[in-house]
């Protein structure tokens, strides 16, 4: 079997192996983060530590369960880490010299809606955040979900609902009663 | 049939509006993965090579000195109990005689623009020896009486003009803000949330900034950003909020306060890794400014 080969270190079973799910772990990672620069250096960290972790992959797991799941560590790591803020200074340096000459409202449209979404999806707990982006980005069912956060469904139902309400109250949005 | 989820739709259409973002074709390549597991893995077994032979060598000195302390005389030892209390401290008197009865032990947040008890600041209370407990950068243990705050002069904390016999007054149970005036002098004020209103955290004034900034506010944004820059100095908020106020600053016609903004941002982060672009961003820029934290002066 292909696994087995990967996980004794086989060359081309691993590249077959990332090969296979690089482009799904990559867009879930930007989904996760919404910040393509971010993509390459954690999809690198993804495959180094599905790697790293071969030999312990029980085969009654899905693969892509699994990588989700170590995404989802990562993307946790990379939200609390400067990583993100570094991101974010960079993003509010570009361009200083066009913003004096272009004025207020291009900095203001700068700002748009899906920057601000994920800012604010940034400042949600980890558990909420993860719980959110399964079911309502990555529009998993509640079975899915849970299987893939390893958490109960009726967890993973609340995370997402409160989830939903932090992020309301983070995007200034009223909340109905 | 289920409900969609989210509710709202407008955050349903951000979501879908996530969801189909495409990233573009990663650069990775397995050989580098590859190699860098093959460099973990060798610097894992040496790490675990190193903590196990240390681990060894403590259990051998433990147990070298167990020997030694089996084959000595006991060492006396010094026992305390209540026949022999440790001796009293003095009675302190009440520095604040006209100070209305209030219960010990009031937990009293302090809200500082330039004070930090973790680092930059100490508090003591007068004619007391015990430090006040401090619970986190903006909450100390306080009983009524009056308290010296002492700010540590340094290169990072310009405060030299506020000395130790600055004394501020603390009412415990009440908000209290405590700034340094422009001729240095510290100030206090109870915040009174009939007044003032609630005090906004640092992530309610970056996200009011933003707010202000959709709607095309820019005096609003910059009043909340300068707010966000002085009022919560080293919060990760103020960080990206003043290379924010710097360049609306420079985009709303002002460069002089846009230069200002990001010198406090040097100053404050001088090891940030924009470090580079901060002063590129500079050299475009008036270079004869002279600030006074966000303000230019003359």
């Amino acid at each position: 079997m292909r696994l087995d080969a990967a996980r004794r270190g086989d060359a081309t079973a691993q590249a077959e192996l990332f090969e296979a799910h690089k482009h799904r772990v990559a867009r879930q990672i930007l989904r996760m983060t919404g910040d393509p620069s971010a993509v390459d250096d954690l999809v690198q960290e993804v495959f180094v530590a599905a790697f790293r972790g071969l030999a312990s992959f029980r085969e009654d797991a899905q693969v892509d369960t699994w990588l989700y799941r170590i995404a989802v560590n990562k993307v946790r790591n990379w939200w609390a880490s400067g990583t993100r803020r570094r991101a974010r200074e960079s993003i509010a340096l570009v361009d200083t010299e066009a913003a004096v000459e272009e004025g207020p409202e291009a900095f203001a449209a700068a700002s748009d809606e899906l920057d601000r979404f994920y800012r604010a999806l940034g400042r949600l707990p980890a558990k909420y955040r993860e719980a959110f982006v399964a079911r309502a980005i990555d529009e998993l069912g509640l079975d899915e979900a849970s299987l893939r956060l390893g958490v109960p469904v009726s967890t993973v139902s609340y995370r997402a609902r409160k989830a939903e309400e932090l992020l309301r109250r983070e995007l200034g949005w009223e909340v109905k009663p | 049939m289920s409900e969609p989820f989210p509710m709202d739709p407008r955050l349903r259409a951000l979501c879908q509006q996530a969801a189909q973002q495409n990233p573009t074709p990663t650069r990775v390549a397995v050989d580098d993965i590859r190699r860098i597991v093959a460099t973990r893995d060798r610097a894992w077994t040496i790490r675990t090579t190193l903590a196990a032979a240390a681990c060894l060598g403590a259990c051998a000195l433990g147990f070298a000195s167990w020997r030694a302390s089996q084959t000595s005389d006991p060492a006396p030892m010094v026992l305390a109990s209540e026949q022999d209390p440790p001796p009293r401290r003095e009675a302190s008197t009440d520095p604040t005689p006209h100070a209305p009865s209030i219960p010990p032990n009031v937990h009293a947040p302090i809200a500082a623009a330039a004070l930090r008890l973790d680092s930059a600041a100490t508090i003591e209370r007068l004619g007391d020896s015990d430090t006040p407990e401090v619970l986190d950068p903006w909450h100390a243990v306080l009983v009524t009486g009056e308290y010296h705050v002492r700010v540590a002069a340094s290169a990072k904390h310009p405060l030299t003009l506020v000395t130790t016999r600055e004394a501020v007054r603390l009412l415990p149970g009440t908000e209290t803000w405590v700034t340094v005036d422009s001729e240095g002098r510290l100030r206090s004020q109870a915040w009174s949330p009939n007044v003032h209103g609630p005090r906004p955290s640092a992530a309610d004034l970056s996200r009011q900034a933003e707010e202000a900034l959709q709607r095309r506010d820019t005096h609003a944004a910059l009043t909340l950003l300068r707010r966000l820059a002085t009022a919560y100095p080293r919060a990760p908020e103020a960080r990206t909020g003043l290379l924010d106020l710097a360049r609306l600053e420079a985009s709303n016609g002002d460069p002089r306060r846009a230069v200002c903004a990001f010198r406090l941002y040097l100053e404050r982060w001088p090891a940030a890794s924009v470090r580079p672009e901060v002063e590129r961003a500079l050299a475009g820029l008036p270079q004869k400014v002279t600030c006074r934290s966000l303000k230019p002066r003359g």
